[in-house]
């Protein structure tokens, strides 16, 4: 019987990750003419330039994936890179070392999207509702705190600077974090109980109840994982310049941008607002997608509005496609 | 001749390579109830949205009355005089119940205003007319579901002036009552020559209202004939293309050991005390009506509900129910009441679906990483042992016909070992052919040691699956049903609580489980449509015949009475009486000159024993139906009598009754005399036989004196007398009848003996009710129901060819002072404003 699921014909496969190929051969379009129109595109710099933009939204996306696969939202990521990131700044302003800051930023993305996920799977708060609460209250203490402008304390450890802008083994350090996380959670989420348990939950809630499934706490814990997701991506942001700034394109995007755009991935890569759809994979893949874009049309000379205009246009496609084929 | 309302004529479709539909004929008779039949993708639903415009036929055409028609969508069909009722409830919730009867169609003032005032008159009595308790000011939102799909039914049949009604399964989700009431409209649009296209799983439905039947096959039509004309068993030859063998699968007898023990289960405001054991091998059934807790109880077990009180323990060792997950661990499987909502992931992989519950314990390295292999190994194993149909290995749950998704939803406990199986609507929505292999994998789950729970509101189901049913009313256990007694007839009376109304409208017994039979229900429900009309059935010319033995007794009186008044309601039944002296010969002489005069039914009453008969022998030599009332039930040495059905009370359940009356008010200790009616009858046998069953077992009840009173008051105060004389001290008194008892009573009186002794006997005659209300050492009787409208019913079915059960029993209860009253005032009211 092993044999017949080995020899799944390609074209179930195909149907099966439609919208995973469909990014991917985007990508390639891209890559194969972007050079065409423009040579920078194609050299070294840019490409490190590139994943190091990319990694940030790609991080945020793999929590986003695994909230929307459950069939929740996080309006809040954005919020919380951008406290994350805040405070994560003034502690190494008072002496902190990058790496006890990382793990401190770590576990305020975590205590945030627990509070996130208490109100949602215990509190029974619709997720749209509780987050978008818990993000505006993030944004106004930021706000209220730096009064819109940059926050750059002096003498800070230069490690952090480092593992914003430095490189490991030839990549930047953000990018392979982003591999990391990527990979890591893509085999969470396909090869783990606690994967096909959000996936279970996602499609039919009451069902995953009935077959043994710990509901509340898997719902809670995505949450969770999206907060520290958030919380790494606003480290690694506000890393590379080793000051804090104001939400502004530069750094990714203001908060409701990266939501969007957290979003905008998921769903171009699989996924859905109601729920127990989506992979890691796509998800990254619509993730890099936008970035490629962006990056793309820059070069161009033509700005991110139009980068945001091109890849709406895309969602539509992409996802009105994907629906087609499995129409049935 | 006469043009059809609808008319079919190789209508083909296909979808992709599938032919759906191939070449199909179909007609429907104007003023005709015609049922569609077949199993799931047999292509019954394919039919009615081309019927009502959702999809087009690739070939073939449609013809309504004569004239040919292409709907281009439903609205066109509905203008065209096409109305559909789909499954899915299509109502505006947050309208009211008028608003939604009256949308698109609102009366108006000045042919602009809604007029809100008419509008809600005239909804609620079309509501009211209906016999249904609903509201109709009350937002949609806030009725039941079956009171919505009610709504639904009247809007889309009763509006819109249709000539032809398509309802696809219009009684589910509906009670009881309900599904009256809409039966009744379905009779009432047949009466105005409305044709109706029914389809439905339920068989026996079909067969009380259906005049035509057509089966389909794999797009194709089977058959297509008079109800009459088909079996139920036939039918569903036809539909699944091949003899099942037997529905129901041989039970294994359970073990003795307690597998599945519950005590003082309770769950606040939704059931309180419930307690019972399910031994290893045994299933059980839990029924009863919505909201009477049954299915909180499945549902408790499985940890879906907090538990207020009480103890669960399997195998001896007590559990703890907090949560489905913990349930699982310790044993428990479950399988949901609806697949679709609670129980399947329908955008995920039936192998996804397969291995759900036990992912964690069974395919995962250390509870987190998923073996991938093993998974996928077993979940193809349960898809083999079931026969589950699938395209692919990645096929999704939700591509797969209802049977196929049930099957899935019960082979997930296949994977793995459990202690105990809880099971709710097993088989609800799926084809007969997935039924039947349904059951036989609950029966292997049984058979392997597991003690099984089944709630269900298929009463069959529940009969022909379980060992003992348990049924629960009104947050209570009451009644737990088991062996020769389960019928659906006892689990509706202990699901009801039957109240002293019964008495007067006879419930009747035992409903045989072979399909052939036309249950009880049915034919009931036939004569009172008969009834409404003035013309039973097709109208055809009935005779009926009766003969009464002796006429000495008022019950006998009221028996011919009510033979007579009930052959009256229709015009087309004609009635004849023979009225005996209580002797053999005479009563032989009058059912000769009955079978003279050609009835297509027979029925005697006698008192006569073995003397009558050579009369049953010359009526069955004559070919006429022969039914036996009351009395006088062949008995073994004449095996070769051939009666048709045996209808009367339930004489040894009477016994029963009266002899534990007297052993709880005798607490097990008493001398009791019998004054007894004349041998040579069941009456007496079986009154005699209950009574003794149940005094056999109080060692400490003697019977001490026994003579005869045949049945006549005089007689019995004589008898009674003597018994008096020759015991100093009796404690109680079986009467076997009323009008022995006033005898008995009498003498008491006259030996200045009523205190200090109780009597029981059998009737509910006037005025010993009276008595007992009065406090009289007559302290009870049952109820002994001489209306012959059961007989009648049951007479007239038979005369148009229905098959009815051999046996008839009506249960009674035991009247006693508390309720006499009612009893008087219930039976003897009615009785008095008939005459």
């Amino acid at each position: 019987m092993q044999k017949t699921h080995a020899s799944t014909s390609f074209p179930i496969w195909f149907a099966e990750y439609r919208s995973e190929l469909t990014l991917a051969v985007l990508i390639g379009l891209i890559f194969v003419i972007g050079p065409i129109f423009t040579e920078y595109f194609f050299t070294i710099d840019n490409l490190f330039n590139l994943s190091r933009q990319g990694s940030y939204l790609a991080i945020v996306t793999v929590g986003m994936a695994l909230v929307l696969i459950v069939g929740g939202i996080d309006l809040s990521v954005g919020a919380v890179m951008q406290l994350v990131g805040l405070c994560t700044v003034l502690l190494l302003g008072s002496g902190v070392s990058a790496w006890v800051a990382l793990i401190l930023a770590l576990l305020m993305g975590a205590a945030l999207g627990a509070i996130n996920g208490i109100l949602t799977a215990y509190v029974r708060m619709q997720a749209f509702i509780a987050t978008l609460a818990t993000g505006g209250i993030m944004t106004g203490i930021v706000t209220t705190y730096t009064h819109g402008n940059a926050v750059a304390p002096r003498g800070i450890d230069p490690t952090f600077r480092f593992l914003g802008g430095g490189t490991i083994a030839g990549i930047p350090i953000p990018a392979a974090a982003m591999i990391v996380v990527v990979l890591l959670s893509a085999w969470l989420m396909a090869n783990t109980v606690y994967g096909k348990n959000v996936y279970a939950i996602g499609s039919n809630k009451i069902a995953a109840l009935n077959v043994g499934v710990n509901v509340r706490l898997v719902e809670c814990s995505v949450y969770i994982v999206s907060g520290i997701s958030a919380a790494l991506a606003g480290y690694l942001t506000f890393a590379r310049s080793g000051t804090f700034q104001p939400a502004t394109a530069a750094t990714g995007g203001t908060p409701v941008e990266v939501v969007i755009m957290a979003v905008a991935a998921v769903v171009l890569g699989g996924g859905s607002l109601v729920g127990g759809k989506g992979t890691i994979t796509g998800a990254f893949l619509g993730a890099l997608v936008s970035a490629i874009l962006l990056n793309f049309l820059v070069l161009l000379g033509m700005g991110i509005w139009f980068q945001r205009f091109i890849l709406a246009i895309i969602i539509i496609v992409v996802v009105v496609s994907a629906r087609k084929t499995q129409g049935a | 001749m006469e043009t059809n309302a609808l008319e079919i004529r190789g209508v083909s479709k296909r979808f992709g390579s599938n032919k759906v539909l191939d070449d199909l004929h179909l007609s429907l008779k104007k003023g005709e109830v015609h049922a569609l039949m077949g199993e799931n993708g047999a292509g019954k639903s394919t039919l009615i949205k081309i019927i009502s415009g959702v999809y087009r036929a690739d070939e073939g055409e449609l013809r309504l009355e004569g004239k040919s028609v292409k709907f281009q969508n439903p609205f066109e069909a509905q203008t065209g005089g096409v109305a559909t009722l789909f499954q899915e409830i299509q109502e505006i919730s947050e309208l009211t119940v008028g608003e939604n009867l009256y949308a698109g169609i609102e009366p108006t003032k000045y042919g602009l205003f809604v007029d809100w005032k008419s509008l809600r008159t005239k909804a609620q009595k079309e509501i009211d007319d209906l016999g249904l308790n609903i509201d109709a000011a009350q937002k949609m939102r806030r009725l039941a579901p079956s009171s919505r799909k009610m709504v639904e039914i009247i809007r889309a049949v009763q509006k819109r002036g249709a000539s032809v009604v398509i309802m696809d399964e219009p009684t589910a989700n509906l009670n009881q009552s309900e599904i009256d009431a809409l039966f009744q409209m379905i009779a009432d649009l047949r009466n105005k020559g409305v044709s109706i296209l029914y389809v439905s799983h339920r068989i026996r439905e079909i067969f009380q209202i259906a005049d035509r039947i057509s089966v389909l096959r794999d797009g194709r039509l089977i058959r297509t004939d008079n109800t009459v004309n088909f079996t139920e068993k036939e039918i569903v030859s036809l539909m699944v293309g091949r003899e099942l063998p037997e529905f129901y699968p041989q039970r294994a007898p359970p073990e003795e050991s307690v597998a599945l023990q519950v005590r003082g289960l309770t769950v606040d405001g939704q059931f309180d005390d419930v307690s019972f054991d399910i031994r290893s091998k045994e299933i059980v059934g839990i029924a009863g009506l919505e909201g009477s807790g049954a299915s909180s109880v499945v549902k408790a077990l499985y940890g879906l509900k907090r538990i207020g009180k009480g103890t669960v323990s399997i195998n001896g060792q007590p559990i703890t129910i907090s949560n489905p997950r913990k349930s699982i661990e310790q044993g428990l499987a479950y399988v949901p009441e609806d697949r679709k909502i609670d129980g399947l992931f329908l955008n995920k992989t039936v192998a996804f679906n397969v291995i759900a519950a036990g992912l964690k314990r069974y395919f995962s390295w250390k509870g987190f990483v998923v073996r991938k292999n093993s998974a996928q190994v077993a979940s193809d194993g349960v898809i083999n042992r079931l026969g589950i149909k699938v395209s692919g290995p990645l096929s999704k749950m939700g591509s797969l016909s209802g049977g196929n998704q049930q099957k899935a939803l019960v082979g997930r406990w296949l994977i793995g070992s459990y202690k105990a199986l809880l099971l709710e609507e097993p088989t609800r929505g799926v084809d007969i052919g997935a039924k039947v292999e349904i059951y036989e994998e609950i029966n292997k789950l049984a058979k392997s040691g597991l003690p099984v729970l089944i709630h269900s509101s298929e009463l069959l189901e529940l009969i022909g699956m379980c060992d003992r049913v348990i049924v629960m009313r009104a947050g209570k256990v009451s009644g737990i049903i088991s062996g020769g007694d389960l019928t659906e007839e006892n689990i509706l009376r202990k699901a009801l609580g039957v109240t002293f109304k019964s008495v007067y409208k006879p419930t009747l017994g035992s409903i045989g489980k072979d399909p052939r039979y036309l249950s009880a229900q049915i034919f009931t429900n036939k004569a009172r449509e008969g009834e409404k009309k003035g013309i039973y059935g097709q109208g055809k010319p009935i005779k009926l015949a009766f003969s009464q033995s002796v006429m000495n007794h008022p019950v006998r009186i009221n028996m011919v009475e009510t033979f007579k008044s009930n052959c009256k309601k229709y015009s087309n039944v004609s009635c004849l009486v023979a009225e005996g002296t209580g002797d053999p010969a005479v009563e032989i002489d009058n059912i000769r000159k009955l079978i003279d005069e050609r009835p297509d039914v027979l029925i005697v009453s006698s008192l006569s024993g073995a003397a009558v008969y050579p009369a049953y022998k010359a009526i069955n030599k004559a070919g006429i139906h022969l039914i036996i009332n009351n009395s006088g039930i062949p008995d073994d040495s004449a095996k070769d009598i051939q009666y048709t059905s045996f209808i009367s009370p339930d004489d040894w359940h009477n016994g029963r009754l009266i002899g534990q009356y007297f052993a709880d008010r005798l607490h097990g200790k008493g001398d009791i005399i019998v004054i007894e009616g004349v041998a040579e009858s069941s009456n007496y046998e079986h009154r005699l036989g209950g009574f003794m069953e149940i005094i056999d077992k109080y060692p400490d009840i003697r019977i001490v004196g026994k003579r005869s009173g045949a049945w006549i008051r005089t007689p019995a105060m004589k008898a009674a007398a003597g018994l008096l004389e020759a015991h100093t001290k009796i404690d109680g008194i079986f009467a076997m009848n009323d009008e022995m008892g006033m005898g008995v009573l009498a003498a008491l009186r006259s030996a200045g003996r009523e205190h200090g002794v109780i009597m029981v006997s059998v009737d509910g005659q006037r005025d010993y009710v009276e008595e007992i209300l009065a406090g009289s050492s007559a302290e009870a009787t049952v109820f002994w129901d001489s209306d012959m409208t059961t007989v009648v019913d049951a007479s007239l079915a038979v005369a148009e060819g229905a098959v009815i059960d051999p046996r008839i029993w009506y249960k009674e209860p035991l009247i006693i002072k508390a309720n006499a009253q009612e009893a008087l005032d219930r039976h003897y009211a009615v009785r008095e404003q008939l005459s």
